[in-house]
């Protein structure tokens, strides 16, 4: 307990006794009961709200520095009120009945009036402390994400040049001095053009996951299947089929990011379920998901696949499913791995916004596509 | 245009850049290729050719501009190239550079860039890209007189 809290309590508890003592000695004045009541209540009862102010001023959450200001308003409420009565009481042309009576309850309730005054002026500078570090924090975190990108941005691209060196000398080596060079020379050739790509698609990777950070505060009705056929044209695999099944839904978005999201989760599909891998995107209450007839991801798999630079792949970069998440996470949504009804690897987007074509009523549930097998 | 083997101007300090160009350059026969290490010498480059001999047929028909260079980068080369009130602001100044940032795009296009060109990672696309320009913008294309 603060010395201030304690001040508060003794403020209090000075208003009980005192009006435990005007009681008895009251009664024993032979006062009627009823005044003697009705004294004893105007007086008692502040006394008591202020020690019950006192005892929750700590678990309120109200900081200790501001104790002070709420035990001045308290005494100051006092004070003020002492003070107003003892004015009637000298004013000439007035006249105030039992003054010390008066003065008592008017302190009395001036006390609880102050501390009320002093416990909400407390909490609202509390809260706008709290608002102004939430506004720093979300500032530095801003910043933060700023300066991650941009020197990303600067590694990629500068990185970018020297491994364009690489890959396309030895591709001329390769090209210029083919018959000179024995099989053994070829294939070190290709493994290091291999490497350089393989850096390159990382770099690229990075800058992605880099540039999803920001939160997506204006997002738009998007056509889902406008980006479900975006992204799959991206997906340079023709054995692999996609079945949508998702009408003209619309979703609130940023529309190329959530193609960049159903970009990598169809890649991850064929990296994973090969090249002939069957992909299906259907519709959930609040959400879709993306679902293939792949080896499915293990159940202990699942918690890590979403870390950057987790991959199984042999040629992955290990930060596909990274990107979804970052892009799920700028839209303030959910995403879970499952398995799929039969088999294979369901990944569930939720907590999006979906509209009707019309634009406005929420989304029913469609039975056929929730509960489709993939 | 001039009735002489076309020339193009590259603009890039970077050596294994520059050789890279000139390769593909002579397997897919562009043309002759006068090549420039820093924004200084590019300027200065046109400017014999263009102003001071006063014989405006030796200007390039075309010029490469990479935007990282020493001494006066590959911006400002576009925006005296582009400003000049002589014939040298007409030939055709295409931006190659490492860079897709849209700010440096823009920037590009604001001076005055003909176009903007990000170099691709593989060789053969490079090849095939130079292939490109020299089937647009040394044979397809109206030349401007100089």
């Amino acid at each position: 307990m603060t010395r201030w809290e304690r001040l508060i309590t003794v403020v209090g508890g000075l208003f009980v006794a005192l009006a435990g003592g005007q009681a008895i000695l009251g009664v024993a004045a032979g006062k009627p009961y009823i005044a003697l009541l009705i004294d004893f209540v105007l007086v008692a009862a502040p006394g008591v709200v202020i020690l019950y102010g006192a005892h929750r001023l700590r678990r309120a959450g109200l900081p200790a520095e501001l104790h002070p200001r709420i035990a001045g308003w308290c005494l100051g409420g006092t004070g003020v009120m002492l003070g107003v009565v003892v004015l009637l009481t000298l004013n000439p042309t007035g006249s105030v009945d039992r003054p010390l009576r008066a003065g008592w309850i008017a302190a009395a309730v001036g006390g609880v009036g102050g501390l009320a005054i002093g416990l909400n002026e407390a909490r609202a500078i509390t809260q706008a402390r709290q608002a102004e570090r939430a506004r720093v924090t979300a500032e530095l975190a801003e910043q933060r994400n700023r300066h991650l990108k941009e020197l990303t941005t600067v590694v990629s691209h500068d990185l970018r040049g020297p491994l364009r060196q690489i890959s396309s000398y030895l591709t001329l080596l390769e090209h210029r001095y083919q018959d000179d060079l024995d099989e053994d020379a070829r294939e070190f050739v290709q493994y290091a053009v291999e490497g350089a790509d393989r850096t390159r698609r990382i770099l690229d990777d990075l800058l992605t996951l880099a540039q999803q950070g920001k939160f997506v505060d204006d997002p738009k009705p998007v056509p889902l299947p406008v980006v479900i056929d975006g992204a799959w044209a991206t997906v340079d695999s023709p054995e692999a089929d996609l079945e949508a099944h998702v009408d003209e839904t619309l979703i609130m978005a940023d529309s190329d990011r959530v193609q960049q999201l159903l970009e990598n989760l169809f890649r991850n599909a064929v990296e994973h379920g090969g090249p002939d891998v069957r992909v299906r995107v259907g519709l959930l209450p609040d959400g879709f998901y993306v679902g293939d007839d792949g080896p499915g991801i293990s159940a202990e798999q699942r918690d890590r696949v979403f870390k950057a630079g987790f991959t199984t792949a042999d040629d992955g970069t290990g930060f596909g499913l990274a990107i979804v998440h970052r892009v799920a996470e700028a839209h303030d949504w959910e995403v879970t791995v499952t398995d799929g009804p039969s088999h294979g690897t369901r990944v569930e987007i939720s907590g999006v916004d979906v509209r009707e074509p019309d634009g406005g009523r929420p989304a029913v549930v469609r039975d056929h596509a929730a509960s489709a097998p993939d | 245009m001039s009735e002489t083997t076309p020339t193009v101007l590259l603009v890039e300090d970077n050596p294994a850049e520059r050789r890279l160009f000139l390769e593909a350059a002579n397997e897919t026969g562009l043309g002759e290729v006068v090549v420039a290490t820093d924004g200084c010498e590019a300027l200065d480059s046109v400017r014999k050719q263009g102003d001071e001999s006063d014989d405006a047929a030796d200007l390039p028909e075309l010029i490469l501009l990479d935007l990282g260079l020493p001494k006066k980068d590959g911006h400002a080369v576009l925006e005296e190239l582009k400003s000049s009130p002589t014939s040298r602001k007409r030939v055709p100044v295409l931006v190659l550079s490492n860079s897709n940032a849209q700010s440096d795009i823009d920037t590009a296009y604001d001076l005055g860039a003909n176009a903007y060109l990000t170099k691709p990672d593989q060789y053969d696309d490079f090849r095939s890209l130079v292939e490109k320009i020299e089937d647009f913008w040394l044979t397809e294309i109206e030349q401007p007189s100089h």
